[in-house]
């Protein structure tokens, strides 16, 4: 028995110091990769960029399902992004509030036919709409299919050559579009996919609405973390993945992707519990095994800010459909694992999604109920428990901190005094918010299992509340 | 990068050396950075330093284009030699830059719509869109039967602006091109030359082909006929008939539409 548990406590000690040595490596690489990035965007005509006839348009795709609170002032919002030609499609995507209603009074629509191809799979279109004052405006109404569905009938309708998949709950900054084109703009032959950094907040619009340099964090203590964690998943991890071309999530807050690849693949794949993973997988899978040239990027801009879950029963809910989605998608797309054939995606991308995504709950879990077993026992002594705490704990708010000095450093959004109080709640992020998201991936891998397909979304927040 | 950049800005003698030493740099990303420099500077050594680099590909053709463009109308007339060029994407980004300059190479653009490389008829024809004249016409229209359907779209676009209604029969047989996108390029060219498309646009409800009727009938609601029509004479065959080309989610629309028009205002208009 005891030797039994030695076996297991070392095997979960082994896992710690593995994914941590992993976390490391990436960050380091993650930080040549950040200061390239502020470099090039530092130097980057932005203006210019919004002023040329060669940026190349791009067709803005929404999908809504009950968001009649927010829908009019995000759309709103994206039509006045900063870029010389895009449009705007709001796919209500059957909601049984008034999402439909919010826009035909906030824009006057009036419906209108547009015969559009039938390239990507959806549910029936019921009717499409125009607005007269904005002419890169269209709404179209569909029964419910879930957002792979409506993201897939807003396929249809786009006219450009790049479409950018957004959620209907985020707000951008003015020139997210003129950051995330400006490398497909250089190669687009080559640059298939494009990502950017965003984070999190109860009422993102007033984060965006702050001029540079002046935006306030969410502080409540469940969005910080949750800010934190967006900036450890963007700086610590993706920027990485990013340099060695493994860019293995484009997340459907903010995804740019060519709209031929995107015919090529099938479009949104409505089978999965999220779309936006099992894209990423599915373009990487077709194109490393078709062995074509290509570029999946993922920028340190932060573009835009998107509204998290306020309570600890909404963040659960999420997360643990997030875990169920990289679930799913890893294994389905298992046969990428260590395989040479798919380059840095096989051999290190899908490898670390498995081993610390996929794998993480069980590990965390079983490592937990060993080290307080081995304690009982008396094979661990509590103060060495303590230490290792402290380490693991030092550990994880050092790489957060990289994380966030990564951030201040490519886009000075945010208020200083914001950012010492981040710092500030780092250390603790290891007991206060880690058991919660632990939880949820434990929850998420159930679900997986128990073939959970449901959505779980969650209701909107002190804005829903105020409306 | 940031120290071509500081250099430029000091205005120090070293740069334009230093300009053609980065500018030949394999990274990608310094090569461009001198390409922005060469713009931020604009003087003549600058601009015979980019068209050269646009001749020979040094650095990213596109970031090379859009400088120039930027510069305009500076360089124009040192971009018309590279119509002539071997080369077949530099021929493409002189014929498309030259669409800044209205006055310029007219025969030129003309005769490369017959270009054997269909990124450089595109170009041209694209460039032509934004002038006018019978030969800028006749070029265009003649470049509707193109063979490479993204050429076909362009001369749809600029046919419909340069030519107008006389080129509205002919960009109306593109509603059942087989290529989707051709068929957007006529429906937007239609639409730009309006009523005056709408004889066309009806010879297209016949049509063997159900897209080609509904692009038609997509047209002629655009462009504000069909509302019209069924306000002043909601019982006409002819109505039926682009009604029946529709469809009955289009004819919901058009009923969703009038609903909310005091037929006066249609007759006053």
């Amino acid at each position: 028995m005891t030797s039994a548990l030695t076996v297991v406590v070392l095997v979960c000690l082994a896992y710690l110091v593995f994914t941590t040595v992993v976390y490391v490596t990436l960050t380091l690489i993650g930080a040549v990769e950040s200061i390239v990035r502020r470099h090039e965007s530092s130097s980057a005509d932005y203006a210019g960029m919004g002023a040329s006839r060669f940026t190349i348009p791009v067709s803005v795709v929404v999908p809504a399902f009950n968001e009649e609170r927010v829908i009019a002032s995000t759309t709103r919002w994206m039509l006045e992004l900063d870029y010389p030609e895009h449009e705007v499609i709001v796919v209500n995507d059957g909601s049984s509030d008034g999402t439909l209603a919010a826009l035909v009074e906030a824009f006057e629509l009036e419906p209108y036919e547009a015969f559009v191809r039938r390239v990507f799979p959806h549910h029936e279109v019921r009717a499409m709409y125009r607005s007269p004052d904005h002419p890169n405006l269209v709404v179209v109404d569909k029964a419910n299919g879930g957002k792979a569905d409506a993201l897939n009938a807003a396929l249809d309708v786009a006219r450009y050559r790049y479409v950018c998949a957004v959620d209907a709950d985020t707000w951008f900054d003015r020139k997210a579009l003129l950051k995330g084109m400006r490398l497909a703009v250089q190669d687009p032959a080559k640059v298939i996919g494009v990502t950017s950094h965003l984070t999190t907040a109860r009422k993102p619009e007033e984060a965006m609405s702050a001029p540079q340099g002046r935006r306030r964090i969410d502080l409540h203590p469940l969005m910080a973390y949750q800010h934190l964690d967006f900036l450890r998943a963007f700086f610590n991890n993706r920027t990485a993945w990013s340099r060695g071309n493994y860019m293995l999530c484009s997340p459907g807050a903010f995804a740019i992707w060519r709209r031929d690849v995107l015919e090529e693949v099938g479009g949104y794949a409505r089978t999965f519990t999220c779309e936006d993973i099992e894209l990423t997988f599915r373009v990487h899978e077709k194109y490393l095994r078709e062995g074509r040239d290509y570029q999946i990027l993922c920028l340190t801009d932060n573009v835009a800010t998107t509204e998290g879950p306020d309570t600890a029963g909404k963040l659960v809910s999420q997360r643990e459909r997030w875990q169920r989605v990289i679930d799913e998608t890893v294994w389905h797309y298992r046969r990428m694992w260590f395989n040479p054939r798919y380059k840095a995606v096989g051999l290190v991308g899908a490898p670390f999604y498995l081993l610390t995504e996929v794998l993480a709950p069980a590990f965390e879990l079983l490592g937990m109920v060993a080290l307080v077993g081995a304690i009982a026992l008396g094979l661990f002594q509590p103060l060495t428990f303590a230490v290792m705490i402290a380490a693991i704990a030092f550990t994880n708010a050092a790489l957060t901190a990289s994380a966030v000095y990564f951030e201040d450093l490519q886009s000075r959004s945010y208020r200083k005094r914001d950012l010492a109080v981040l710092l500030l709640l780092t250390p603790l992020d290891f007991v206060l918010y880690r058991p919660l998201i632990l939880w949820a991936r434990l929850k998420g891998s159930w679900g997986f299992l128990r073939r959970d397909k449901s959505w779980n979304k969650f209701e909107r927040n002190v804005r829903g509340a105020e409306a | 990068m940031t120290a071509l950049q500081q250099l430029e800005r000091a205005h120090h003698p070293a740069v334009q050396s230093l300009v053609h030493v980065v500018l030949d740099d394999p990274d990608e990303r310094v090569a461009t950075a001198a390409i922005r420099t060469l713009g931020d500077i604009g003087d003549d050594w600058a601009i015979d330093i980019l068209i050269d680099a646009l001749r020979k590909g040094r650095g990213p053709r596109s970031r090379v284009a859009a400088e120039l463009e930027e510069l305009a109308p500076a360089p124009g007339p040192r971009l018309v030699p590279l119509l002539r060029d071997w080369d077949s994407a530099v021929r493409f980004w002189a014929a498309t830059l030259l669409g800044r300059y209205p006055n310029l190479a007219e025969s030129s653009l003309i005769g490369l719509t017959w270009d054997q490389e269909p990124n450089v008829r595109a170009a041209a024809v694209e460039t032509l869109g934004t002038r006018s004249g019978a030969a800028v016409g006749a070029a265009l229209v003649a470049r509707l039967d193109d063979g490479e359907w993204f050429v076909r779209v362009h001369a749809a676009r600029a046919a419909g602006r340069v030519v107008g209604a006389a080129a509205a029969p002919t960009i109306a047989r593109l509603l059942a091109d087989p290529k989707w996108w051709v068929r957007t390029a006529a429906k937007d060219a239609l639409r730009g030359i309006g009523t005056d498309a709408v004889p066309s646009l009806l010879s297209v409800l016949a049509h063997d082909d159900a897209f080609a009727r509904n692009g038609a009938a997509e047209v002629l609601q655009d462009i504000g006929f069909v509302d019209f029509l069924a306000l002043d004479d909601p019982t006409s065959l002819l109505l039926e008939r682009i009604y029946e080309a529709g469809g009955d989610r289009y004819r919901e629309a058009v009923a969703a539409r009038v609903d909310d028009v005091p037929k006066q205002e249609v007759q006053a208009a």
